[in-house]
């Protein structure tokens, strides 16, 4: 067996080559020989091209991660933090791309080790370079691991995500499989984790619509380039989102047969639609199909208890791939719905017990979802920030654009699965109609949305692909050029108060890392504490709207700890036009000299603050026990003050008086 | 890749059982995560393409884990490394069982 997979290897390679430089067969040794040398010096050559730009993107990536500097960055995201060897690093990554893709046949293991290298580039930054993770939530989700690791059960009534609990419960076993104390070393490298493993799907799923050619390649790179969501953080959205993408690429893969040349129903003729049965790709048997089945039922139900929303999406999308027939496993949907339905209605009892209203009144709001996702994000704070805030929704806005073009490029050539990638990449858009999601709806609608976008929009650009071999490699480049920049601006416009330092990673340490019971408040809820102690320490926010009354809601809400960082301030002044040292100047010292607390830790981007007795002083002070509304209040009775009696002073009887009594009438008893 | 995995397997098992430390110990363990068993087990449904077991095995892969973490927790039964030896003896067997079934082709 292995011989002839050798065999078959070395004749294919050598078929490739020579395809790949044009050599034609001639009868005669002496022409071949020479013919297959000089393939095998291009093929060389080409493969160091390759290697040296590999070799010199990844070096200058390397050399970046030194220089940048992430305090400068602002409103416009890492624009100006960013080094002149990172922008080179991505335009040698961007120029080798090009070149391979601009050969007659592409080497898709060169593409691949290239696109590979480019995620690391793009998706590395800022967890690398502050050697801490970006979203302080994900410090969060490690305190739930770390709670799952302690005591073997979750924590009832806490926190909604602990009612879809199997991320964290992986968490703590992988935690323990790798000797790790904590599960805060996982978190720096989850980005690169999640998005490099979505490599694989996203690149099938291209296969299996558009073709194995190059555009399968451009509509990964413009793929990546569309995830500016941030949604690849140690969380259980971004596990699920990796099963999501996972299962709809096998699905599409298992309907991709059409390409094999069998006459696919027109899309347009509806029961057509309602009854066909698509076309396996060659090789696969029923028996293979029903395993595949079977896999993709079970990767359903880790879905299901592992995240509440990407299974719902999943579900519309395979509702309506059954309805219009472009999926062999038509009952898949109704199966991913019991599950969910089952695990909402047993496991998630206590989320939707508390939050029935909210999750039924909200179905059909539209505008509700629209003016939380998109409006209030774009309301108030620094002028630069909220044209980045729009620039972020413009350029999700030009992908959906250029995809609809895709689309209809792709339903004029008549490429059998178009319609079905239509379909798949308009129905996650439903989800806005059923949930605003806290504001975040349009978010993981695009998210869910991106992988068909991006493959509709990349069949838009293929045009491009049959230009001249020199003209299609600098339009390639120019492509992914403007792609990768548009991602790492894009991305970014938060990185100022959503990355973490180090000063608040061992801040939260000297805070969180004692047994003792404290009660720890921040101003704005950007900072890594909860990563421990979940059930041993109370974190909140000081309260809303408090930045500027920082004393007053010291005062009334007492924590024994405050915690501040850049993070909160940068927050405060990009989002609330806040001044500059709003928290980690004026908000420190008055919490000093009006609220009593003292400072026990400081860095220069954190800053940790302890009551003190003053403190108690000045919360009575201001804040004296007042009684509430109809609730009786015990007093101290007023204590008894002896008073010299008066000296009776004798009254004389007049005889008249003395008269009167005589003459009266005796009482009687009833 | 059968034998990769397999190795993977044995030494992400060997590793924790021993307890022993060393720097790319939590690299084996997300390797362990995302291959373990999933690729076995998806090479014994002899797909005619090596993407789709790769992308289909690396799914099912963690969908056990998340799974079998999952069973643990609501069941009271928490023990990780039990978790570990059930999806390696799984792994392994489907390694088996697809490597008898290449060598019957």
């Amino acid at each position: 067996v292995t011989a002839h997979n050798v065999a078959t290897a070395a004749g294919s390679w050598t078929t490739r080559t020579q395809q790949a430089v044009g050599v034609e067969h001639r009868t005669g040794s002496g022409p071949i020989t020479i013919a297959r040398r000089r393939s095998a010096w291009l093929v060389l050559g080409e493969w160091i091209i390759v290697v040296l730009g590999l070799a010199g993107g990844m070096a200058l990536w390397w050399i970046s991660l030194k220089q940048f500097h992430l305090d400068d960055s602002g409103p416009l995201g890492i624009v100006k933090a960013m080094p002149a060897s990172y922008v080179g690093a991505i335009l040698v990554l961007a120029i080798t791309f090009g070149v391979q893709m601009a050969r007659r046949r592409p080497n898709h293991l060169a593409l691949g080790m290239i696109v590979a290298c480019l995620v690391v580039v793009l998706f590395s930054v800022p967890n690398l370079v502050d050697g801490t993770a970006q979203m302080p939530v994900a410090y969060v989700h490690a305190g739930f691991v770390q709670y799952i690791g302690e005591h073997h059960a979750i924590l009832r009534g806490y926190d909604a995500r602990f009612d879809w609990p199997a991320f964290f419960a992986a968490g703590s076993v992988l935690t323990s499989i790798a000797g790790l104390p904590d599960a805060r070393p996982l978190l720096e490298g989850a980005p690169l984790f999640f998005e490099l493993l979505a490599l694989p799907p996203v690149l099938l799923l291209a296969r299996s619509i558009i073709g194995r050619g190059r555009t399968a390649w451009l509509a990964v790179v413009l793929y990546y380039s569309g995830c500016w969501f941030g949604q690849d953080y140690f969380a259980p959205q971004a596990m699920g989102h990796l099963l999501y993408l996972s299962s709809i690429a096998v699905m599409f893969w298992t309907v991709s047969g059409a390409w094999e040349g069998v006459p696919q129903p027109r899309p347009y003729n509806f029961w057509e639609l309602l009854t066909r049965r698509p076309t396996p790709p060659p090789g696969l048997t029923d028996g293979s199909a029903f395993a595949i089945q079977l896999a993709l039922t079970t990767i359903i139900g880790a879905m299901v208890v592992t995240h509440q929303l990407t299974p719902v999406g999943f579900i519309i999308q395979l509702g309506v791939l059954s309805v219009f027939g472009v999926t062999r496993y038509r009952a898949l949907w109704l199966v991913a719905a019991l599950f969910f339905l089952a695990w909402f209605s047993y496991g998630a009892k206590d989320f939707w017990l508390g939050h029935l209203g909210g999750l039924v009144g909200s179905v059909g709001q539209v505008n509700s979802s629209v003016s939380k996702g998109l409006t209030s994000r774009v309301a108030s704070g620094n002028p630069t920030y909220l044209h980045m805030q729009l620039v972020r929704t413009m350029w999700s806005g030009m992908f959906f654009a250029v995809a609809a073009v895709g689309s209809l490029v792709l339903l004029r050539r008549r490429t059998p699965l178009a319609f079905a990638a239509t379909l798949a990449g308009l129905s996650p858009f439903v989800l806005i109609g059923l949930q605003s999601y806290g504001g975040e709806i349009f978010l993981r609608t695009f998210l869910y949305a991106m992988p068909f976008l991006a493959i509709l929009s990349a069949a838009a650009l293929s045009p491009l692909l049959r230009l001249p071999i020199s003209l299609r490699g600098m339009a390639v480049t120019a492509i992914v050029v403007f792609a990768t920049f548009g991602l790492v601006v894009t991305r970014s416009v938060n990185v100022a108060f959503e990355r973490v330092t180090a000063d608040s990673v061992n801040a939260a340490q000297f805070v969180v890392g004692g047994t003792q019971s404290t009660k720890i408040a921040v101003v704005e809820s950007f900072a890594p504490v909860g990563y421990a102690g979940i059930d041993t320490h109370k974190v909140g926010e000081l309260g809303k709207n408090c930045e500027p009354t920082l004393v007053q809601c010291a005062l009334r809400m007492v924590p024994d700890f405050i915690f501040l960082s850049t993070e909160q301030e940068q927050y405060g002044r990009l989002r609330m036009q806040l001044p500059d040292g709003w928290l980690m100047r004026d908000g420190e010292q008055q919490l000093i000299r009006s609220a009593g607390y003292r400072v026990v830790y400081e860095r220069p981007h954190a800053i940790v603050l302890k009551s003190t007795r003053a403190t108690a002083k000045a919360a009575a002070k201001m804040y004296p026990v007042q009684p509430k509304p109809g609730v009786k209040v015990w007093k101290k009775p007023k204590a008894k003050v002896w008073k010299k009696p008066k000296p009776k002073v004798w009254k004389t009887t007049t005889h008249a008086k003395v008269q009167a009594r005589a003459t009266a009438k005796p009482r009687t008893t009833k | 890749m059968l034998g990769v995995v397999a190795l993977i397997a044995i030494g992400s098992l060997a590793v924790t059982v021993t307890d022993v430390h060393f720097p790319g110990r939590a690299l084996l363990a997300v390797a362990f995560a995302a291959t373990v068993p999933g690729i076995p087990i998806v090479a014994t449904f002899r797909i005619p393409s090596r993407e789709v077991q790769f992308v289909l095995g690396v799914a099912l892969s963690l969908a056990l884990g998340l799974l079998t973490s999952f069973v643990e927790l609501e069941t009271g039964a928490w023990s990780p490394i039990a978790a570990q030896v059930m999806l390696t003896a799984l792994g392994l067997t489907a390694s088996m069982l697809a490597l008898i079934g290449r060598v019957h082709e």
